[in-house]
């Protein structure tokens, strides 16, 4: 069952970080979770249209409209260096969340 | 049923983008990126072999419902702008709509001059009775308050039982005001306060006054109540005998401007010298206790201290926190030291005193006693008419907004939200109110001498910008203005576009309310229409009712014992006058007072009988043509009269068990002294016809003590035969202000109250008659606008004018007469009560609701038939033509 919310408390910095990989647009955003959650995580449009917006309005993120030839124009988002810095502390905090949680549950690490 | 089109994306397409875009918060932009993903989206579907309308409604969804959407942006609005530095075009542009809703108001307003007068006068009128009776509940509210230790202030009275009657009083022992202190704890301060009788003779070196206000009390009224002193010691001011204080004003008007402090002035008609020890700030009017001068009453010292004299009115200051009961409990044991009687002793809290419903038959002189009907019956008025103002303007709101059905298609076509509808026309409400906020300002300027003629108070205009009541009037308008438009408003902003703008006809939903509403008002109107008919039928009745005597054509003088020897002389000279039939010494109306009288049968430790005593001269049946129906009246011929001899009323005679014939001769005592039956008079009545006839017994005043003089004069040339009887005053008594009084008027008097109270259910019913028709009127325009098509149809297909206009009066007779059902057995109800208070009472009867149901129905028909003729008569031409 794909959970269509947007959690809160991770949303964000996933945004972060897939802009922080290259800059995209919504439509990717979205691909980009589907994908990444193996089809698990769907967000819907709806939220995080308004999403970017705040990021923006708060100066994480910029956007920009891209038109390519024979493509209908497009607003890509690309990350900040305020966003940068933001993403940087976010991922300090989950990284030692993470480390409680594998220590708590006895994940070994699998190396790929 | 409409044929559906074949589905087009770009037309589906298109038709979400303007939905998507009407919300101001979503701009051009923010819909291409939301496109564009719908699209990605929809192709993507497509792709994997799905329709393309199958693929729209499957993506759709996707995308978050439109509310959500429009709420998520919404909230990151602000943020945004002020981030992209747009936020002032936005203030700007908000303002710009802003001053359009104004302008689209005031040109409503003005279109709609009738329904605008109608709206503003309306709640114009209910707004200023609202505040009229705010600044009167708040001046009778406000009562005593004024003192510092108002909450631990209280006045004492004593139950005292005889036999099986108990009495109320607060004439106290002198005794007790001390004892109390001493032996109390809780009590830290008594203070005895007596009010002398009226038009008391003070003088000055100069003049001579006759003063109303003369208290006696003793300094410790100015320390533990909160009346300033502005000159002398609070704490030893009054403690010497023969000193005296005075109000600001007062002194003023003896002195001048000159210090009166250690002046003398001369009380009573012995003259004897007060010296002035003080000057206090005037006694506020609303102080129960109303006071000009204040004499020492330690000047009767002797007296003062003793348990005898049970004459003094006081009050006293507890401890904080201190337990009434056992305060009370002290002091009845105090009580039983002296005296054999049963008594148990109250404290009535003074914040209490002014609008007390104590069975205390009388306050003493000088003490103000309100009415806490009144008040509540003023504040029920002031609410039912504002709560009539509002459903008038909710009606008539309501109503008015159905011409204004396309203006909202409109909008909210080109992109209004319901909010924005609502506040619109909440704010259109608004507007309304504050003109009448600002009317209603200057009725109740208009309407305050007659408001305090009518309930004998002194309030300003002034007075509503004091203090508390400031924030009211701005409060009251608000409110009123949302309670009264956002039922329109909220009606308004729900209409739907397409049918509006297609003509069709909305709001037959709330109709019901509507009319729930009329019905309500009418009920109100009734109410008031049957009280006040049924409270003028019993003031004419207690008029109107043989009182037993002729009251008619008699003047009383009141020379309150100031005659002494000259009685006689003072009668007899007035009886010589040409303009005068005949004088009597006597006591009418109104009898002081009432002891336990014992017929000679029945020993002193049998029940005795309460009769009212008065004392009356040879003349009084004669002259007041009080008929006598067994034994003989009370003459000089007989010399024993003036000692035992008296007359009874025929209420009393049969209540020491005698037929009034079997009453002559017979004997009874009356502290401890016997009298002798010589007459029994047909009953009259001596007091008000609230009471029952009492027992009376009538005696001689051997000690030419009598204090009112009751002269029958002819009725031609009455003005000179005053002028003769001021003379023969001025002649007997040159120092004491000529004053006189009719009886008729005096025993008209008793009904003072009540009097008031027709006027003010006078005043009250016809103006809610008014904003009842006011509200009708709204109410028949709604009707006749949502069925001006429905009337054409009739016309045209051969309906007659009065046809018409029976069919659409119809429905009003019926909810007046829904409204009379109800109201009519309430009316009883509550009618009954209030003649509950009247021995002597009419009887409700049938013609009285007829009349007050033929009342209602006769206006209402009235103000719906104009418009209902207006509408019958209209061309159907003109009504059908847009169909």
């Amino acid at each position: 069952m794909p959970a269509k919310a947007l959690t809160g408390a991770s949303a964000q910095t996933i945004v972060l970080s897939i802009l922080d990989r290259s800059d995209a647009y919504g439509y990717q955003i979205i691909n980009r979770v589907r994908d990444l959650s193996s089809g698990e995580v769907e967000w819907a449009a709806g939220s995080l249209y308004p999403l970017l917006h705040r990021m923006k309005a708060d100066g994480y993120v910029d956007s920009f409209w891209v038109e390519r030839k024979g493509e209908r124009r497009r607003r890509y988002y690309r990350i900040t260096p305020k966003g940068q810095k933001a993403l940087d502390k976010e991922r300090r905090e989950w990284m030692a969340v993470h480390r409680i949680f594998v220590q708590l549950w006895g994940i070994q690490p699998s190396l790929p | 049923m409409t044929t559906r089109a074949p589905f087009n994306l770009e037309t589906a397409l298109a038709t979400w983008r303007r939905f998507v875009l009407s919300d101001r918060s979503i701009s051009e932009d923010d819909a291409d990126e939301l496109e564009g993903h719908l699209r990605d989206e929809i192709e993507a579907l497509v792709a994997q072999g799905h329709a393309a309308e199958d693929a729209f409604r499957k993506a759709v969804p996707g995308m978050g419902d439109y509310a959500t959407i429009e709420t998520a942006y919404r909230r990151v609005y602000w943020k945004k702008l002020r981030a992209e530095r747009r936020a002032l075009d936005e203030i700007g542009w908000r303002l710009s709509i802003l001053g359009n809703y104004l302008k689209v108001a005031l040109r409503t307003l003005r279109r709609q001059q009738g329904s605008t007068v109608i709206h503003v006068t309306g709640l114009a009128v209910g707004l200023a009775c609202c505040l009229l009776m705010l600044l009167y509940v708040r001046d009778e509210l406000s009562y005593d308050r004024f003192h510092e230790n108002a909450d631990r202030m209280y006045r004492l009275s004593a139950q005292l039982t005889f036999g099986d009657r108990t009495f109320q009083t607060l004439d106290l022992p002198g005794g007790l005001a001390s004892d109390l202190v001493r032996d109390v704890p809780a009590a830290l301060e008594a203070v005895r306060a007596n009010t002398s009788p009226p038009k008391v003779r003070v003088q000055t070196e100069v003049h001579t006054y006759f003063e109303d206000g003369l208290l006696w009390s003793e300094s410790s009224l100015f320390s533990v109540f909160s009346f300033p002193l502005l000159q002398g010691d609070p704490l030893t001011v009054l403690d010497r005998p023969h000193t005296v204080a005075l109000s600001a004003s007062t002194a003023r008007r003896y002195f001048g401007g000159t210090d009166p402090v250690g002046r003398f002035l001369y009380l009573g008609t012995d003259a004897t010298a007060f010296e002035i020890t003080g000057v206090f700030k005037d006694v506020p009017h609303n102080s129960h206790l109303q006071f000009d001068l204040v004499a020492s009453i330690v000047t009767e010292a002797t007296a003062a201290e003793r348990w005898e004299e049970e004459r003094y009115v006081t009050y006293v200051l507890l401890e904080e926190d201190a337990s009434r009961a056992d305060v009370v409990q002290t002091l009845s044991r105090l009580g039983r030291r002296h005296s054999e009687a049963e008594v148990t002793y109250r404290l009535q809290p003074l914040t209490g005193i002014y609008l007390s419903d104590d069975p205390l038959s009388a306050e003493p002189p000088g003490h103000l006693r309100g009415n806490s009907t009144y008040l509540y019956l003023f504040s029920a008025i002031a609410v039912v008419v504002l709560l009539i103002a509002c459903i008038n303007y909710t009606n008539l709101a309501t109503a008015r907004s159905l011409r204004r059905a396309r203006e909202v298609g409109i909008r909210k076509v080109v992109g209004a939200h319901q909010g924005q509808l609502i506040a619109q026309f909440l704010g259109e409400s608004m507007l309304v109110c504050l003109g009448a906020g600002l009317l209603s300002l200057g009725l109740v300027a208009l309407s305050l001498p007659t408001f305090n003629a009518l309930t004998g108070k002194t309030l300003a205009v002034s007075s509503l910008g004091s203090g508390s009541l400031l924030p009211v009037l701005p409060a009251i308008t608000v409110l009123v203005g949302l309670l009264a438009g956002s039922y329109p408003a909220f009606v308004l902003a729900a209409f739907r576009p397409m049918w509006v703008l297609k003509d069709a006809r909305q709001g037959g939903g709330f109709s019901a309310l509507r009319k729930g509403l009329v019905v309500f008002q009418f009920i109100t109107s009734l109410l008031l229409i049957i009280a006040t008919a049924i409270v003028q039928q019993q003031l004419a009745y207690t008029r109107g009712k043989p009182l037993g005597f002729d009251k008619e054509q008699v003047v009383l003088l009141k020379p309150a014992g100031a005659l002494q020897q000259d009685q006689a002389a003072f009668a007899t000279t007035i009886e010589e006058l040409p303009g005068v039939v005949q004088a009597a010494y006597g006591q009418i109306p109104g009898v002081s007072w009432a002891s336990l009288a014992y017929p000679e049968e029945r020993a002193e430790d049998e029940k005795g009988i309460r009769t009212y005593i008065t004392a009356v001269d040879y003349d009084f049946l004669p002259t007041l043509d009080v008929r006598l129906v067994a034994g003989r009246n009370l003459s000089p011929e007989h010399g024993a009269d003036a000692q035992q001899a008296v007359l009874l009323n025929e209420t009393a005679a049969r209540a020491f068990g005698w037929e009034p014939q079997q009453a002559v001769d017979k004997t009874f005592r009356l502290a401890n002294t016997p009298y002798e039956v010589v007459g029994v008079v047909q009953d009259y009545h001596f007091q008000s016809m609230k009471q029952r006839i009492e027992p009376l017994m009538m005696h001689l005043e051997g000690n030419n003590l009598y204090r009112t003089l009751a002269v029958r004069i002819r009725p031609e040339n009455r003005a000179s035969t005053l002028a003769a009887l001021q003379t023969i005053w001025e002649q007997f008594i040159p120092d004491r202000p000529f004053t006189y009084a009719f009886l008729d008027e005096e025993v008209d008097a008793f009904y003072r109250a009540e009097a008031t109270w027709e006027r003010v259910l006078r005043y009250a019913s016809a103006l809610t008659m008014l904003i009842a028709c006011l509200g009708l009127l709204g109410l028949v325009a709604l009707m006749a606008a949502e069925r001006t098509k429905e009337i054409g149809i009739r016309k045209v297909l051969g309906a007659s004018v009065p046809g018409l206009v029976v069919l659409l009066s119809k429905e009003f007779v019926l909810l007046v007469g829904l409204a009379f059902a109800i109201a009519a057995p309430l009316a009883y109800l509550a009618m009954n009560r209030w003649l509950g208070d009247f021995a002597y009472r009419i009887a409700i009867s049938w013609p009285v609701f007829l009349m007050a149901g033929l009342t209602a129905l006769g206006v209402a028909l009235l103000t719906v038939s104009y418009q209902s003729i207006k509408a019958a008569l209209a061309d159907p031409v003109e009504t059908l033509r847009y169909e």
